[in-house]
């Protein structure tokens, strides 16, 4: 048998060798001085390599007891979740890897934004006939969130449907096509694709289409009364809320998906679609009323603050970015738009680094976003096909 | 032994019961490999704090995730996820180097005051300066594969989070181990 090289030697060492390989070896050993003292001098140096690093292990006192960690686990896992209920609003759950799901909430806040924004921002003012206010989103704007905020004041005071009922009218259907030919069919816009991909990902992207979706809410009077009794919460309600209709139309869209290679967490995703809106019949639409909903939103103050010094408009989504990531107006595809640049800085924040842009053209708004920087990220947007 | 090993349900049960949503099962695969995680991930940065955060995002993953790993690759997944999140961190973070400084610098000038046992704990916190001096001169892979070592993984553990052939560690790690000895002898001899 020939000698061994350092890395059989070092793995005998360890007794990681297959059984076979180990017997050989020893053997081996056995008869050859050189061997016996390279293998020497290896133990060597993994004893005094193994001594330094020990250092580096956790001491008495430096790890918590895995009962406590997991205490602390699922409080975090409470608290993204609150969160994540807020900012996945009505979009599609999709299950295409962590990547998407951490991304996903881009998309699903920009859904929610508009609910959000429609509930507690539209102004008494911008009503369509005397009784409804639209809100339709054509520019966007950055609201900060705070993780850890949202953490502590987690929980919403009342949930929807103590107030009230969900009506799904038509439910959003999503699906995988073929390809971009396939999904034109679903929406009455000119579909969109990347000229030129990221390096890194696949040139042809998974194709996903969400169909109408149509929601409606309806206030019951009677137990939005007594839900708020129940909290201690004293407002005048007006009589005319019992039987106040919120719709959400949420149009057809789809989603490109262009992914990394197998077990990669990258990728990037083009969501298009026309803007969602939300029909808010006046009886809602009142400065009372949003005081209200903020009340009983669970939201951060510093949230309901920036919310409510936003401009007066029916038309701008407020963004969520979340702190400690930048984000600014760009010019993107002949037009205005926001681009967040993330930075996975902040504790309890499981996004992986990347950016999204969000715009509107011609009545279509566009989200494209993923784990490529921002300037790679603005390059692609600007060689859009069409 | 062989009664607490029957009790004991595998990986592979356990991810089948996540899979189905029994918060039990996540419950026994967190209390088994939590500790090693955050071993991991201690080692790795060095700060209570950052390793905990980085041991509850990795669980966070495995509760969240639609494709679970299958159970030969559990352990290696867990590491991978911790290893990837521990990177992001290191990249950006001087906080770490700068706490260790102070704290070597405070035990210095403290000696006595601190508790519990102050002399010891300024050797400490010294030869862990020390000693992350001397991998951060190191490629870093070499870096990696001693730190997962000195964590307890295995070859194949190692291999699969490095994505390597398990046949390499010995040899990665016995260059590793010369080069970080050769650093490390050479900052001991700067300080004396």
């Amino acid at each position: 048998m020939e000698c061994l090289d350092a890395g059989s030697l070092r793995a005998y060492l360890d007794e990681e060798l297959a059984p076979g390989q180990r017997a050989a070896a020893a053997a081996h050993l056995d008869q050859c001085p050189a061997c016996r003292q390279e293998l020497a001098q290896l133990a060597a140096q993994r004893e005094a390599a193994g001594t330094a690093l020990a250092a580096l292990a956790p001491g008495e006192g430096e790890a918590s007891p895995p009962v406590v960690a997991l205490r602390a686990w699922r409080q975090r896992r409470a608290a993204r979740t609150g969160l994540w209920q807020r900012m996945q609003g009505g979009v599609t759950a999709m299950s295409e890897g962590s990547w998407w799901r951490s991304w996903r909430s881009a998309a699903a806040a920009l859904a929610l934004v508009v609910i959000v924004a429609g509930v507690v921002l539209t102004p008494a003012g911008t009503v369509l006939g005397d009784w409804l206010s639209v809100f339709r989103a054509e520019k966007f704007a950055p609201v900060t969130i705070d993780p850890s905020k949202m953490d502590t004041a987690n929980a919403p005071k009342l949930d929807p449907s103590q107030m009230g009922e969900f009506k799904v009218k038509v439910e959003p259907q999503h699906k995988q096509v073929a390809d971009l030919g396939a999904a034109q069919g679903t929406v009455d816009f000119k579909l969109r694709s990347l000229k030129s991909v990221p390096a890194g990902l696949a040139a042809q992207p998974g194709v996903f289409t969400n169909t109408t979706g149509d929601l409606t809410y309806v206030f019951d009077l009677a137990k939005t009364k007594a839900a708020l009794a129940a909290q201690g919460i004293n407002v005048q309600l007006p009589a005319d809320l019992d039987g106040a209709t919120v719709r959400v139309y949420v149009p057809a869209s789809v989603q490109l998906l262009y992914k990394g290679g197998s077990g990669s967490e990258s990728g990037l995703f083009f969501y298009q679609g026309r803007s969602p809106t939300l029909e808010l019949p006046g009886a809602l639409d009142t400065p009372q009323m949003r005081d209200l909903f903020f009340q009983l939103s669970g939201l951060p103050p510093e949230l309901i603050d920036q919310l409510k010094a936003m401009s007066q408009s029916n038309t701008t989504v407020p963004v969520p970015v979340l702190k400690g990531d930048s984000s600014r107006t760009v010019t993107v595809d002949g037009t205005q738009g926001l681009l967040v640049d993330h930075k996975p800085t902040m504790a309890g924040d499981n996004a992986p680094a990347g950016s999204y842009l969000v715009w509107q053209k011609d009545g279509v708004v566009y989200l494209l976003g993923g784990t490529v920087s921002a300037s790679d990220l603005q390059a692609a947007a600007n060689a859009l096909q069409p | 032994m062989e009664a607490s090993l029957l009790l004991t349900p595998s990986d592979a049960l356990l991810l089948e019961g996540l899979a189905k949503g029994d918060e039990a099962s996540f419950d026994a695969l967190f209390l088994r490999y939590y500790p090693r995680v955050y071993g991991v991930a201690f080692r790795f940065l060095g700060d209570r704090d950052e390793a905990e955060d980085v041991a509850q995002e990795v669980f966070l993953k495995l509760h969240g995730r639609h494709f679970r790993p299958r159970e030969q690759q559990l352990a290696g997944w867990l590491y991978r996820v911790g290893l990837n999140l521990c990177r992001n961190r290191e990249r950006g973070s001087s906080r770490r180097q700068r706490r260790e400084e102070t704290a070597t610098t405070e035990a210095r000038l403290l000696g006595q005051d601190l508790e519990p046992d102050p002399a010891g704990e300024a050797v400490r916190a010294e030869e862990r300066a020390l000693v992350r001096r001397a991998l951060a001169e190191l490629p870093e892979r070499s870096r990696h594969i001693l730190l997962l070592r000195q964590s307890g993984l295995s070859y194949a553990e190692v291999a699969a989070v490095m994505g390597i052939a398990p046949g390499s560690v010995g040899t990665l790690l016995a260059r590793a181990e010369e080069r970080f000895r050769e650093r490390y002898l050479a900052l001991s001899r700067e300080e004396d």
